[in-house]
C-alpha cells in the first residue's frame, strides 16, 4: 500500500480500516513521521491506539517522541491518548529519568500521577530515586501512583523502599503498599508486617503476605480471615495458611494442633473451598484438611488427588495421618471409582506400614477387597488392587498378577509389574513359575520382560531370549534391555541381530545394550550400526563405541563429522573426545560455528578435554550463545576448569546475563557452593 | 500415572525448561517454574512406555527420533488439563442464547442461508459442544436449519470420550434441570440424546496449527473458554489469529470469564451484551446498517 493510500486509510470512517492502516505503517522500513504516530495514538478506537503503541515503539525519533508524549500526558483531556502515551513512554523512555523529573516539576497537582504511572511502566530502576521523593510527599494520589510504579519496576531496592513505608499513617497508602508487595511476591518479615495488619481493612488484603512470613503468630490473623463471608478473602486466607504450614518446619506440630482445634466455621470454609474453589485454593485446602485430620473432607481431599490438583506435600501428609485413616478410607467404597482406587491403595499401604497397629480383622478385610477388586471393571480400581499387592502380595497372587499383565490398560499392567517386581525379591521361584506360560506376544510382553530381568535365573534368561522373537516390537525392545539388566552372558550375538531389527526402537535398545557390554564381540554389530540409515542409530553407535574406547572405530567415527544430521555430528564429536582423537581440536572449531545447539554443545564438551589453554579459549565462546542451556553448559565447564581466567570470564558474564537461572548458576559457582 | 507414588526419573530445572519450551512451541501450553512437578509426574508414564530412563534422553527423543512427532502429541495429551462440565458459566450461555443466536440467525437469513456453524475450540471431553447444541435446539429458532457444532482438541483420548457422549456425575455439577430431557440413562452413565449428537462433530486439531485449522471452515460463533489460560502470550496471539481467520465477519468469540484479549489482539471488537462482554470480528463499516435501525 502506498503512503497516500495509507494516509487515506488512516482517515477512514471504518475503525478496522484505520487499525489495519496503522498496522501496515509499522511494517514500513522507512519508519513513520511523528505527526502520524501521534495522530494514531489519539484515535477514538482502542484497537487503533493499541496498534499505534506498537508503531510508536519502533520510532527513530525517540527523544522527540518522548518530549511530545510527556507534554500530552499532562495536557490532554483525551483519556485514550493519555493512556496510550503512558504505555508508549513505558516502552521507549528507559534511561530518561531526568526528563520525567523535569516534567513532574512542571506539571500541575492533578496530572503528576500520570507521569508517575509512566515512570513505573518503564521498569527502569533509575526512576526509583525520584519515586522515593514522591512516595514521601504530601500528595496522596501521587504517592499511591509512586507505589504502583515501584511495583512495576520491582527488584530488591523497590521492594525495600515499599517495605520501609509499611508503617505510613495513611491508610490508603498502606493498602496500596500491601497490595503491591503481595503482587511482587515479597516475603515481608513478620515484625514489619505485624503493625500494618493491626488495622482490619489492611488485614483483609494481607492474607498472602501473612502466609509468606513463615511466622506461626500469623496463623491467628489468617484463621480469622478464613471465615470471612467473602469467598475471595476466605480462599486467599486458606491458601496462605497452607503456605504458612509448609514453611514452619519446627513449629508445624503446634500449627497442626491449632488447626485441629479450629471451629466449625473454619471447617465449613475448608470444605467449601475443597468443593468449589479454584485449583490453587483446592490445593491449599486439601493440604490443610489433611493436616487438621478432617475426616469429613477426606473424600473431597482424595478427589483433589484424583484430579491431579493436590501437591506432593498433601500426599505425604495423607500418609502421615497413619493407621487412624484406614477405617475412614474403607468407608469410601461406594464413592467415585478413582477416589475408591486411591482409598484402597492407601489403606493397603498404611495397614502394611503400621502392621502392629491394625487389627487382624481390618487386615483381612483389606486383603479380601484387594482380591475382589483385582477383577474390577474399572481400570483405576483394578490398577489400585494390583498396586496394593506390592504391600500385601504373597505367592498365591502371582497368577492373578500375571493375568493383569494381559490387560489392555497400561495403568493395570504398570501396577501389576510393580507388584510382581516386589514379589520377585521375596519369592522369585513362584514369580518365575507364574511367568512361564505368560504370553510374550500379548499387550504385557514388555512388562513380562521387565519382571523377568529381576529374577536373576537361567530360566528367566531363556524366556527373555524367547522374547527376542516376539511379534510385538515393544516386547523385543524390552527383552533386549532386560537381557542386559539380567547380566546375561553370551548374548552379544543375539542382541547384535537386533541391530538389524525392522523396528528402530529395538535397534536403538540393541545398540545401547551392546555399548554397555564388556565383550569384544559387541564391537562388530556396533560398527555396522554406524552405517544405519537412521540418524539416531548412527549417533547411538558412535557414542557406544566411544564409551567402549574402541580406537579401531576412530576413522569411521571421524567420517560422521560430515554427516548431515546434527545429532550424528554431536555424537561423533563426543565419541572422538572420549577416544582422545588428535583431530578433536579442528572438529571443535567447526562445531562452534555450527548453527545447531546440540552440535555447539558437543563442541564445548569436546573442548573441555583439550589442554587448559585451548579449553578456556573455546569454552568461553559458549557464554555468548543465544540459547540459555548452551550458556549453562559453558558455565559448568568453565567452573570445572576453575582458573583465574575462567573466574574472570564468569564474573564478566554475570554482569551481562539476563536469565535468572543462568545468573544463579554463575553466582553459586563463583561462591564455590 | 500413579498419583500416590512419587517414584521414577526426576526432572531437574534445566530439563524442565527445555521440555517446557519444546512442548510450548508445539501446542502453546505453558508451565510456570512452580509446576515442574506436574510435568515430571505426567511425563513419567511416557518415559516408562518408551523404555526411556531419564528426561534428558526423552528430550533427545523428542528432538531427533523418527517418531518424535507422534511422541510430542502423546506428551501434549498427558500434559493438557481436561476439566469441563455441562452448562459451565451459565450467565455467558444466557448471553449466547438470548442475544448472540438471534443476531447470527438474522444475519444468516439475510444472506439467504439456513445454516449455523459454531466452533468449540479446545472442547475437551465434549460437554461444551453438547451444551451448545442443546441450547441452540432449545431456543426453537433453528427448526429445519443445518446446525453444525464442531469441537476440537489436541487429546485423542478426550475426543474418544466426547464421541461416546456418555458422562458420569462430575460432568453434571452445573446441570440445568430443564435440559435433563436431552439425556438418556444407560449402564455406563447418562448419554446425550441422538438428535443432539447428530448436530455435533469432533476433530483432532492442534490450535497452534494454523494451516490445519482450515478444517473448521468459517463459523458464526467460537467458544474458546478456559483454554488460552494455559498458553503463553505468543501462543495465545497465534491462536487468536486463527480464531479470527475462522470467524465470519460479525462472528462472535466467547472466552472464559477470567480471560481478556485486550493485551493479545486488536483484531476483535468488544461487544457489550446485557449479561456479558464478548468479542466480535468487526463487520466492514460499509456493511453496517444505518444508525438507528
Amino acid at each position: 500500500m502506498t503512503g497516500d493510500r495509507l494516509e487515506h486509510a488512516l482517515h477512514s470512517a471504518d475503525p478496522d480500516v484505520r487499525r489495519q492502516a496503522v498496522h501496515r505503517m509499522s511494517l514500513r522500513p522507512q519508519g513513520t513521521p511523528l505527526t502520524q504516530i501521534l495522530e494514531a495514538l489519539s484515535d477514538a478506537d482502542w484497537r487503533v491506539r493499541r496498534e499505534a503503541i506498537s508503531l510508536a515503539a519502533q520510532t527513530r525519533e525517540k527523544d522527540a517522541l518522548i518530549d511530545a508524549l510527556l507534554t500530552r500526558v499532562v495536557e490532554t483531556d483525551n483519556i485514550g491518548l493519555r493512556n496510550a502515551a503512558i504505555e508508549v513512554l513505558g516502552v521507549v523512555a528507559q534511561g530518561k529519568a531526568d526528563k520525567f523529573v523535569e516534567a513532574c516539576h512542571a506539571a500541575g497537582d492533578g496530572v503528576r500521577k500520570f507521569l508517575v504511572e509512566a515512570m513505573g511502566k518503564t521498569q527502569d530502576p533509575q526512576m526509583i530515586d525520584h519515586l522515593e521523593v514522591l512516595i514521601r510527599g504530601s500528595d496522596a494520589n501521587v504517592a499511591a501512583a509512586a507505589v504502583e510504579a515501584l511495583v512495576c519496576i520491582g527488584g530488591t531496592r523497590a521492594e525495600g523502599l515499599l517495605q520501609s513505608q509499611l508503617s505510613t499513617p495513611h491508610l490508603f497508602l498502606r493498602v496500596s503498599i500491601v497490595e503491591g508487595l503481595t503482587r511482587l511476591g515479597t516475603r515481608v518479615p513478620w515484625e514489619d508486617l505485624k503493625p500494618a495488619v493491626e488495622d482490619a481493612i489492611v488485614r483483609r488484603i494481607s492474607a498472602e503476605l501473612l502466609g509468606r512470613t513463615g511466622e506461626p503468630e500469623a496463623l491467628e490473623f489468617l484463621l480469622g480471615l478464613a471465615v470471612d463471608p467473602s469467598p475471595q478473602t476466605s480462599a486467599a486466607a486458606l491458601r496462605a495458611i497452607a503456605e504458612l504450614a509448609e514453611q514452619v518446619d519446627t513449629h508445624r506440630p503446634e500449627l497442626i494442633d491449632r488447626l485441629s482445634a479450629s471451629n466449625e466455621s473454619f471447617r465449613h470454609a475448608l470444605h467449601e473451598a475443597l468443593l468449589h474453589g479454584d485449583t490453587a485454593t483446592r490445593r491449599g485446602a486439601a493440604y490443610l484438611a489433611v493436616l487438621c485430620r478432617d475426616e469429613t473432607s477426606l473424600e473431597a481431599v482424595l478427589q483433589t488427588v484424583a484430579d491431579d490438583v493436590a501437591n506432593p506435600e498433601t500426599v505425604e501428609a495423607i500418609r502421615g495421618w497413619g493407621p487412624a485413616l484406614i477405617e475412614p478410607l474403607l468407608l469410601l467404597r461406594r464413592g467415585e471409582p478413582r477416589v475408591w482406587a486411591l482409598s484402597l491403595e492407601l489403606a493397603a499401604e498404611l495397614s502394611c506400614r503400621h502392621l502392629d497397629a491394625v487389627p487382624a480383622g481390618t487386615r483381612d478385610r483389606i486383603r479380601s477387597l484387594i482380591e475382589r477388586d483385582l477383577t474390577d471393571v474399572t481400570d483405576a480400581v483394578r490398577a489400585a488392587a494390583a498396586e496394593s499387592l506390592r504391600w500385601w502380595g504373597d505367592p498365591r497372587d502371582c497368577r492373578a498378577l500375571v493375568e493383569c499383565l494381559s490387560s489392555s490398560s497400561h495403568l493395570v499392567r504398570a501396577a501389576a509389574t510393580s507388584a510382581l517386581e516386589a514379589l520377585a525379591k521375596r519369592v522369585p521361584a513362584m514369580v518365575e513359575e507364574a511367568l512361564e506360560r505368560a504370553d510374550l506376544d500379548g499387550p504385557g510382553g514388555a512388562d513380562i520382560a521387565h519382571v523377568l530381568s529381576r529374577l536373576d535365573s537361567d530360566g528367566a534368561i531363556e524366556v527373555l531370549k524367547r522374547g527376542l522373537h516376539s511379534r510385538d516390537p515393544r516386547t523385543r525392545r524390552a527383552a533386549v534391555q532386560a537381557l542386559a539388566m539380567a547380566n546375561a552372558t553370551d548374548v552379544a550375538q543375539l542382541i547384535g541381530y537386533a541391530v538389524a531389527d525392522e523396528d528402530i526402537d529395538v535397534q536403538i535398545a540393541a545398540v545401547r545394550t551392546l555399548g554397555q557390554m564388556s565383550t569384544e564381540e559387541a564391537n562388530g554389530p556396533l560398527s555396522t550400526a554406524l552405517d544405519s540409515p537412521f540418524p539416531p542409530i548412527r549417533a547411538e553407535a558412535a557414542l557406544a563405541l566411544g564409551r567402549r574406547v574402541a580406537s579401531d572405530a576412530v576413522p569411521r567415527i571421524r567420517a560422521l563429522l560430515e554427516d548431515e544430521e546434527p545429532v550424528v555430528i554431536a555424537a561423533a564429536l563426543d565419541a572422538l573426545a572420549w577416544l582422545g582423537d588428535s583431530e578433536v581440536s579442528a572438529a571443535v572449531e567447526r562445531a562452534l560455528s555450527h548453527s545447531d545447539d546440540e552440535v555447539f554443545q558437543a563442541g564445548l564438551r569436546a573442548a573441555h578435554t583439550l589442554s587448559v589453554r585451548d579449553a578456556e579459549r573455546f569454552v568461553c565462546r559458549g557464554l555468548e550463545h543465544s540459547a540459555w542451556n548452551v550458556r549453562m553448559l559453558a558455565i559448568k565447564l568453565l567452573l570445572d576448569l576453575d582458573t583465574e581466567h575462567t573466574r574472570a570470564l564468569l564474573t564478566n558474564a554475570l554482569s551481562i546475563e539476563n536469565d535468572s537461572m543462568v545468573r544463579h548458576a554463575i553466582e553459586i559457582g563463583l561462591l564455590g557452593e | 500415572m500413579n498419583l500416590l507414588h512419587d517414584a521414577g526419573p526426576t526432572l531437574d530445572l534445566k530439563e524442565f525448561r527445555l521440555l517446557r519450551d519444546f512442548v510450548n512451541r508445539f501446542c502453546g501450553i505453558y508451565f510456570a517454574d512452580d509446576s515442574a512437578y506436574v510435568m515430571e509426574r505426567r511425563l513419567r508414564e511416557r518415559l516408562r512406555q518408551l523404555g526411556i530412563e531419564d528426561f534428558a534422553e526423552y528430550y533427545r527423543y523428542l528432538q531427533y527420533h523418527p517418531k518424535a512427532d507422534a511422541e510430542l502429541e502423546a506428551a501434549a495429551e498427558v500434559l493438557t488439563t481436561n476439566e469441563t462440565y455441562f452448562f459451565r458459566e451459565a450467565y455467558q450461555l444466557r448471553a449466547f442464547t438470548d442475544e448472540i443466536l438471534p443476531v447470527v440467525r438474522g444475519r444468516a437469513l439475510a444472506r439467504g442461508s439456513k445454516r449455523l456453524d459454531v466452533w468449540s475450540a479446545g472442547c475437551s471431553s465434549g460437554e461444551e459442544v453438547y451444551t451448545i447444541a442443546m441450547l441452540i435446539d432449545a431456543t426453537g429458532l433453528f427448526e429445519g436449519w443445518d446446525i453444525r457444532v464442531f469441537g476440537n482438541d489436541i487429546s485423542r483420548r478426550v475426543l474418544q470420550k466426547a464421541r461416546g457422549a456418555t458422562y458420569s456425575t462430575a460432568s453434571f455439577r452445573a446441570m440445568i434441570p430443564d435440559y435433563e430431557r436431552y439425556f438418556i440413562d444407560t449402564d455406563e452413565g447418562r448419554q446425550v440424546h441422538p438428535r443432539i449428537r447428530a448436530m455435533c462433530h469432533f476433530g483432532h486439531l492442534n490450535l497452534m496449527n494454523q494451516r490445519r485449522a482450515a478444517i473448521v471452515g468459517h463459523v458464526d460463533v467460537t467458544f474458546c473458554r478456559n483454554v488460552l489460560i494455559y498458553f503463553d502470550d505468543a501462543s495465545r496471539r497465534k491462536v487468536l489469529d486463527t480464531i479470527y481467520e475462522r470467524l465470519n465477519r460479525g462472528g462472535y468469540l466467547l472466552l472464559g470469564h477470567s480471560e481478556s484479549l485486550l493485551q493479545s489482539s486488536t483484531a476483535f471488537e468488544i461487544a457489550q451484551l446485557s449479561t456479558d462482554i464478548v468479542y466480535r470480528r468487526p463487520i466492514p463499516y460499509t456493511e453496517l446498517p444505518p444508525r438507528g435501525t
